[in-house]
């Protein structure tokens, strides 16, 4: 008898509804990631073949130019705090010990210190970025 | 006495029959609910009164047996652990598990996780041959050291963990939650010496480490077991018996209790 | 290597890349600090930013391909794929930090 598939496929990443916020977490961590790559892959090809001649990197034009900075900019930061948090959290440092499983349910993986490192990468993650947009709009003279 | 409210709920269930149909469809069932029905006990009803031929998997009835998994309104839950009032919903969309094959109707094939938990030897592991053919008594635990492992041993193998994690929706090879978490209880456990044993099959391309803490496991797990947290214990075990040898857990005496029939008294 | 070195060496590199690259925008970003830049070790960390960046980079590509194209052949082929590219980036990379430092 036949068996039906019923993968949800890459559109799992997208089901967010009715899990929690880690989830979120792990599809941006993602999609960040790759488009840190797409950024990189550009960019030692700009330093190598602009800036070694020209001594300025090349930018685009106008408006782009800036909005491309802002969305490295979330990008990159998000990506290196929830990625200081994984690495605690990968290797069982913020997970909370095993307890015993009675009922009402206490998930220590989802409370605790992994919860809170979660809220700290995210401070830190607006913090770092408000600093990124102001250097990138030549706002703050250093 | 106080008069218990009583509501028209519609289930809107997912219908597929391989032998007849070309491609599932959704039937509508109206169900008088009262407050403390469950979605199985809701769906045992459709079956006796309005549709026999809906198939149903479903066995304890109270939550311990891990067969009624089914997606109830877009999240994996038990069915007979869900009342339907609880779901503050006029519409109740019951599908199959996702990431299973589907056999029929709202059952799925969890073949692949019991080929997985095969593949991961989930049973103590020891080197005493003349003690395990010739048992001369117990082997003694320590709260602490059963408190260890207890937690992931409670688990009722429903397969909702695996269901809702995102890697396993696009790699199939995924050793999934539920088996980690199986190869932790196991590894963890102070009796067992046979972690090297399973090490090739944990520590590989479609291993621990393809779980990336989606948590969706823990979010979704009808028991308390926290899957994610067991995967990334896991995760800190593997690492450390390869190359941190210094921080693998120390080697626990055993001690074992006279058996009754050679005591003394 | 086994997978968790691997994955090991991807959180290492990950570390690398916080420092390295902190001090990368930095020096080139902010004015008062354009000195960085003529230091002698701001070419060697730009050299260790650049090796890590791409390990860190072609790892993270191979485990999301290797997720959703799940073969049990396909690991070797994305692997070799994914150290190919690397290098050719890293001998780029290598090339011109040795044109803009090394006065090639």
């Amino acid at each position: 008898m036949s068996r039906r598939e019923n993968k949800l496929g890459i559109l799992g990443w997208l089901k967010l509804r009715g899990y929690t916020i880690e989830k979120l977490m792990y599809v941006a961590q993602r999609i960040s990631g790759v488009g840190i790559i797409v950024f990189l892959l550009s960019h030692i090809l700009n330093v190598g073949l602009v800036y070694a001649v020209t001594g300025k990197l090349w930018e685009p034009p106008g408006i782009i130019g800036k909005a491309v900075l802002v969305i490295l900019g979330i990008i990159v930061v998000f990506h290196t705090f929830n990625g200081v948090r994984l690495v605690l959290t990968e290797y069982g440092f913020t997970v909370g010990k095993p307890i015993r499983a009675v009922y009402p349910y206490k998930m220590t993986s989802l409370s605790g210190w992994q919860r809170l490192a979660l809220y700290l990468a995210l401070v830190a993650f607006i913090i770092i970025l408000y600093f990124w947009i102001m250097v990138a709009f030549n706002l703050l003279r250093w | 006495m106080e008069k218990s409210e009583i509501e028209k709920i519609k289930f809107k269930v997912f219908r597929f029959n391989p032998a007849v149909d070309a491609s599932p469809t959704w039937k509508i069932y109206e169900v008088e609910v009262d407050r403390g029905l469950t979605v199985l006990d809701a769906l045992l009803k459709i079956k006796e009164e309005k549709d026999p031929s809906l198939a149903v998997r479903y066995s304890c009835r109270q939550a311990i047996c891990g067969s009624c998994g089914m997606m109830i309104n877009g999240k994996q839950r038990l069915a007979c652990f869900t009342r339907v009032l609880e779901l503050n919903s006029k519409v109740v969309v019951v599908e199959p598990l996702n990431n299973y094959l589907i056999i029929r109707d709202l059952v799925t094939d969890f073949s692949d996780l019991f080929k997985k938990e095969k593949m991961v030897k989930t049973y103590l592991i020891r080197d005493d041959v003349e003690e395990m053919r010739n048992p001369t008594g117990m082997y003694l635990q320590k709260p602490e050291e059963l408190l260890e492992y207890l937690q992931f041993a409670d688990c009722i193998e429903c397969g909702l963990c695996s269901s809702a994690c995102p890697t396993y929706s696009t790699d199939y090879l995924f050793l999934t939650p539920m088996i980690l978490n199986k190869a932790y209880r196991f590894s963890a456990d102070s009796r067992d010496k046979g972690l090297q044993y399973r090490l090739p099959i944990i520590d590989s391309e479609h291993g621990c480490w393809r779980c990336h803490f989606a948590a969706a496991c823990s979010s979704v797990c009808p028991k308390g077991i926290d899957p994610a947290k067991s995967i990334q214990l896991l995760k800190k075990m593997v690492t450390s018996v390869g190359i941190f040898k210094r921080m693998r857990k120390k080697e626990v005496q055993l001690t074992l209790r006279p058996h009754a029939a050679e005591s003394p008294v | 290597m086994k997978e968790s070195t691997k994955m090991l060496l991807h959180y290492i590199t990950g570390f690398l890349i916080l420092i390295t690259g902190a001090v990368h925008l930095i020096a080139n970003n902010l004015v008062g600090f354009n000195w960085i830049k003529d230091t002698l070790w701001y070419p060697v960390s730009q050299g260790i930013f650049l090796t890590a960046v791409l390990y860190h980079a072609m790892n993270g590509l191979r485990v999301i391909l290797v997720e959703l194209l799940p073969v049990s052949s396909s690991g070797k082929v994305i692997s070799i794929i994914l150290i190919v590219v690397g290098t050719i980036f890293f001998i780029f990379g290598l090339y011109f930090l040795l044109v803009l430092f090394g006065g090639w």
